[in-house]
C-alpha cells in the first residue's frame, strides 16, 4: 500500500481510515486485512469483521479485475468511516464502471464468476455506486450490531500523529482544489433547498434550477421529461435545446425501449451513458438534435415512483462527466424529483424525506471539512476532536502549518444548524485557506475574514464566532485573536488553567470590526485548549451546565495525569461523556490541544 | 497445503485462507496430484478462516472437473464464517459436506 491514513484521531465515535493502494488483485488481500485489523479495535464482533473482509477483497477485486488498461496505473482509494450506527466504506476505483443492479442474481452452479457483488449486497444493509467516467465510487454500509450492556465503544486513540504525517501538502492541494470546484454546486444546492421551501411554478423553478445545473457541471444541453400522472409517458417538461423535443415517450411495456436512452434509463431504473463508444442510437428521437455527444439519462424517482428522466450531455465527446459531477446531477436530479411530487401530492411524508437528505448533506459537508490530519512540528503536539450532536451543527476546526516554522490553530463556530451552518462553515474554510499569507496576524486576519464574510453572513442574518491563535515555537510565543468566541485555556506546568484571549464581535456583525490580539509566553509544558461553547454548554441528567469552572477543574487534572495531547484529547473526550451520561449532546461539541514540549 | 491419499481420496489439508492469492495454486496443485485412482477430492476447511469468490470459483472449478471424471469434491470440517459463505452462495446442496 502506498499510503495509510489511520486512525483518525480527530473524532471518538466517529473513527476513519483511509488507504491508497495500486490496482492489483494482489493489493485486495493486505487492503481487507488491513480493514479488518481497523474494525477490531472499534470493536465489532467476529461475524461483521468477516463480512467486512469479505466485502472489502470483493469490492478491491472487483476494481482491479475490470480496470481498463488506462486506470491501470492510477491508484485505488479506501474510505471507511466509523459512525454510532453504522459503517460506511466507499472504494474509489477507475474501471470503466457498470450498471448495478439493485439486487445481483446469484449465478448458476456452473459458472465460476459473478459471485462478488452478491456477497457484497448480501452481507451490507445497503450498496450504491456512483459511476463517472474518470472514476467511480462503491459505497457500502452495514449497521453496527446494538452495543451490550455496560460496554462502551473503545476509543482508541490515537496514533504517534508524528509518523503520520504523509503528503500533506499534496493532501491539502487536492482538499482545497476540491473544496473550491465543490463550493459552486454546494452553494446551488443551498440555494436549491431554500427555494424548495417556497411555492413556486414548476416549470419556472426547473428551467431556472437546470440552468444553474448545467453551468456547474459543464454541461452543454439537458432534455428534462416527466411521467405524467396515470405513468403512460413521458411528456417534455423543458429544455436547453431548439428544435422540436415536444413529442411524448410512452412508457407502455409493449413498446420496443432499445432506441432511446430515456426510456431506457425508466425502465431499468439506472443511469444509462451515452458517448462515442455508445452513441445515441439514430432510431434515438434525441440523436436528431445531439448527434456527437456524451452524457447520461437519469431517471428521477421519488417514494419509489418515476418521476420522469433528465439526460444531460456535453456536445464534445472528450470530457467525460467524471464522478463527482455525476453525484451533483444525480442529487439535483433527486431535489428536482421530491420537488415535482410536492407541488403535485403535497404529501407530508415527502418532507420528511427531504429533511433527511438535507441532514445527509450536512453531515457529509461538515465531515470533509474537519483536517484528515493535523500538522505536527518540533516541540508541538497537536489533537482535535469533533463531536456532532442530533442535528449537524457548524462547529469547525483546523490547524494549519506555516512556513515550516509556526502553526494556526483555528476554531469556529457558525449559528445554527442544518445545510445553511455546514456551508457558512465550507465557506469560511476556504476562506481561511485562500490568504494563508496572514497567519502570522491572527488579529489582523480575522479583520479580513469579518470583510469578506459579511456582507454573506448579514443577508442571511447569520454569524460566526472564531478564534485564531498563531503560534511560534522558536520564540516560544502565540498570539490570539478572538470573534465572538470563547477565551482559550492555557495551563503551565503546576499552574491553574487561565483563560486568554479577548471575546470581541462574531463575524458577520459588524463590517468595519477591527480585531486585536494579544501576545502571550507559551513556557515548555505548557497546554493551550481551544473549545467551541457546546462543551462548556454539556448538559447532565439533571440539566446542569458543564460550565468554565468545571471545564478548568478537569482539564487541570487530566493535564496533571497524562502528557501527549492525544491522550488529553481522550480523556477530555471520556470526561464530557462522563458528564453527559445518557443525554444526547443538544449542541455540537469540539476542541483543539496544543502541548508544547 | 499438503497433500495426500487416502483410498480413493485425494485429501488436501494445511491452509488458513482460499482467496484471490492462492486460488490457482491450488487448482494446479489438484493438476498436479490427481491420479486416475482418485475419485473424491476433500478439501479440509478446518483451518481456513477466509474464503472469497476467487475461492469459490476455484471449488467450482474442481467440482467441474471431478464431475467429468465420474467423481466428486468433499468439503470437510467447515468453519462458521466459510459454512455461512458456502449457505448464502447455496453451495451447500451442491458440495459434499461433512462436519466430523
Amino acid at each position: 500500500m502506498t499510503d495509510v491514513v489511520t486512525p483518525h484521531t480527530n473524532q471518538i465515535g466517529a473513527q476513519f481510515l483511509s488507504l491508497v493502494f495500486a490496482c492489483d488483485l494482489r493489493e485486495s488481500r493486505e487492503v481487507s486485512r488491513c480493514v479488518r485489523q481497523f474494525l477490531a479495535a472499534v470493536p465489532l464482533p467476529e461475524d461483521d469483521l468477516h463480512a467486512w473482509e469479505l466485502m472489502v477483497t470483493e469490492a478491491a477485486n472487483n476494481a482491479a479485475e475490470y480496470v481498463a488498461e488506462e486506470g491501470r496505473q492510477l491508484s485505488n482509494r479506501l474510505e471507511v468511516f466509523c459512525r454510532d450506527h453504522e459503517i460506511e466504506v466507499r472504494l474509489t476505483d477507475h474501471t470503466p464502471g457498470f450498471d448495478m443492479p439493485a439486487q445481483a442474481e446469484l449465478p448458476s452452479i456452473d459458472s465460476e464468476k459473478g459471485r462478488g457483488l452478491f456477497l457484497i449486497q448480501s452481507l451490507a444493509d445497503e450498496v450504491e455506486y456512483l459511476r463517472g467516467r474518470a472514476e467511480n465510487c462503491m459505497v457500502i454500509r452495514k449497521k453496527r450490531p446494538a452495543p451490550v450492556a455496560g460496554t462502551r465503544a473503545a476509543a482508541e486513540p490515537v496514533v504517534d500523529l508524528g509518523s503520520r504525517f504523509i503528503g500533506d501538502e499534496q493532501t491539502l492541494q487536492a482538499m482545497t482544489e476540491e473544496l473550491a470546484s465543490c463550493y459552486e454546486s454546494l452553494s446551488a444546492i443551498f440555494r436549491f433547498t431554500s427555494a424548495l421551501n417556497r411555492p413556486q411554478p414548476t416549470e419556472e423553478f426547473t428551467a431556472t434550477w437546470m440552468r444553474e445545473l448545467l453551468a456547474i457541471v459543464e454541461a452543454d444541453w439537458y432534455v428534462l421529461r416527466l411521467a405524467d400522472p396515470g405513468g403512460k409517458e413521458l411528456r417534455i417538461s423543458a429544455t436547453s435545446l431548439p428544435g422540436s423535443l415536444d413529442y411524448s415517450l410512452s412508457l407502455s411495456p409493449d413498446v420496443s425501449l432499445a432506441n432511446s436512452v430515456e426510456l431506457r434509463a425508466a425502465q431499468s431504473r439506472q443511469d444509462v451513458w451515452f458517448d462515442a463508444n455508445a452513441p445515441l442510437a439514430m432510431s434515438d428521437p434525441l440523436s436528431h438534435v445531439v448527434r456527437h455527444s456524451n452524457g447520461l439519462a437519469h431517471p428521477i424517482f421519488s417514494e419509489e415512483s418515476l418521476v420522469g428522466v433528465l439526460a444531460i450531455g456535453r456536445l464534445s465527446s472528450d470530457a467525460p462527466f467524471k464522478a463527482s459531477q455525476a453525484s451533483v446531477i444525480q442529487t439535483f436530479a433527486d431535489f428536482l424529483g421530491i420537488q415535482i411530487s410536492n407541488a403535485r401530492f403535497r404529501a407530508e411524508h415527502l418532507q420528511a424525506q427531504l429533511t433527511a437528505r438535507e441532514l445527509q448533506i450536512a453531515s457529509n459537508l461538515q465531515r470533509s471539512l474537519l483536517p484528515e490530519k493535523l500538522p505536527q512540528m518540533p516541540g508541538l503536539g497537536v489533537a482535535g476532536y469533533y463531536h456532532s450532536a442530533r442535528q449537524v451543527g457548524g462547529d469547525f476546526y483546523d490547524a494549519i502549518a506555516a512556513d515550516g516554522q509556526g502553526l494556526l490553530l483555528v476554531i469556529a463556530d457558525v449559528m445554527g444548524k442544518g445545510v445553511p451552518a455546514a456551508m457558512f462553515a465550507t465557506i469560511f474554510r476556504s476562506h481561511l485557506h485562500a490568504r494563508l499569507d496572514l497567519v502570522k496576524r491572527p488579529g489582523e486576519f480575522l479583520t479580513w475574514l469579518n470583510r469578506s464574510l459579511f456582507s454573506d453572513l448579514d443577508r442571511m442574518e447569520m454569524f460566526i464566532t472564531a478564534q485564531l491563535v498563531y503560534v511560534d515555537p522558536v520564540a516560544r510565543r502565540f498570539q490570539v485573536a478572538g470573534a465572538g468566541h470563547c477565551p482559550l485555556l492555557m495551563t503551565s506546568a503546576g499552574g491553574t488553567p487561565v483563560e486568554v484571549g479577548n471575546t470581541g464581535f462574531p463575524l458577520g456583525i459588524m463590517p468595519d470590526t477591527r480585531y486585536s490580539e494579544e501576545v502571550r509566553d507559551l513556557p515548555p509544558g505548557a497546554r493551550l485548549l481551544l473549545y467551541t461553547d457546546g462543551v462548556t454548554d454539556t448538559q447532565n441528567a439533571s440539566d446542569e451546565m458543564l460550565g468554565a469552572e468545571r471545564l478548568k477543574q478537569n482539564l487541570q487534572q487530566i493535564i496533571n495525569r497524562c502528557g501527549n495531547t492525544a491522550q488529553t484529547v481522550q480523556d477530555m473526550a471520556v470526561m464530557l461523556q462522563a458528564f453527559q451520561g445518557k443525554e444526547l449532546a443538544a449542541d455540537d461539541q469540539a476542541f483543539l490541544v496544543l502541548a508544547s514540549e | 497445503m499438503k497433500t495426500r491419499t487416502q483410498g480413493d481420496t485425494l485429501v488436501i489439508t494445511d491452509f488458513t485462507e482460499l482467496n484471490t492469492t492462492n486460488a490457482t495454486w491450488l487448482q494446479d496443485l489438484v493438476r498436479q496430484s490427481l491420479v486416475h485412482a482418485h475419485k473424491i477430492i476433500e478439501l479440509d476447511l478446518s483451518k481456513v478462516k477466509f474464503l472469497d469468490s476467487n475461492g469459490i470459483s476455484a471449488l467450482i472449478s474442481i467440482h467441474k472437473t471431478m464431475c467429468k471424471r465420474g467423481g466428486r469434491i468433499r468439503l470437510s470440517g467447515p468453519t462458521p464464517a466459510v459454512s455461512q459463505i458456502l449457505q448464502l452462495l447455496s453451495l451447500n446442496e451442491v458440495f459434499e459436506i461433512i462436519n466430523p
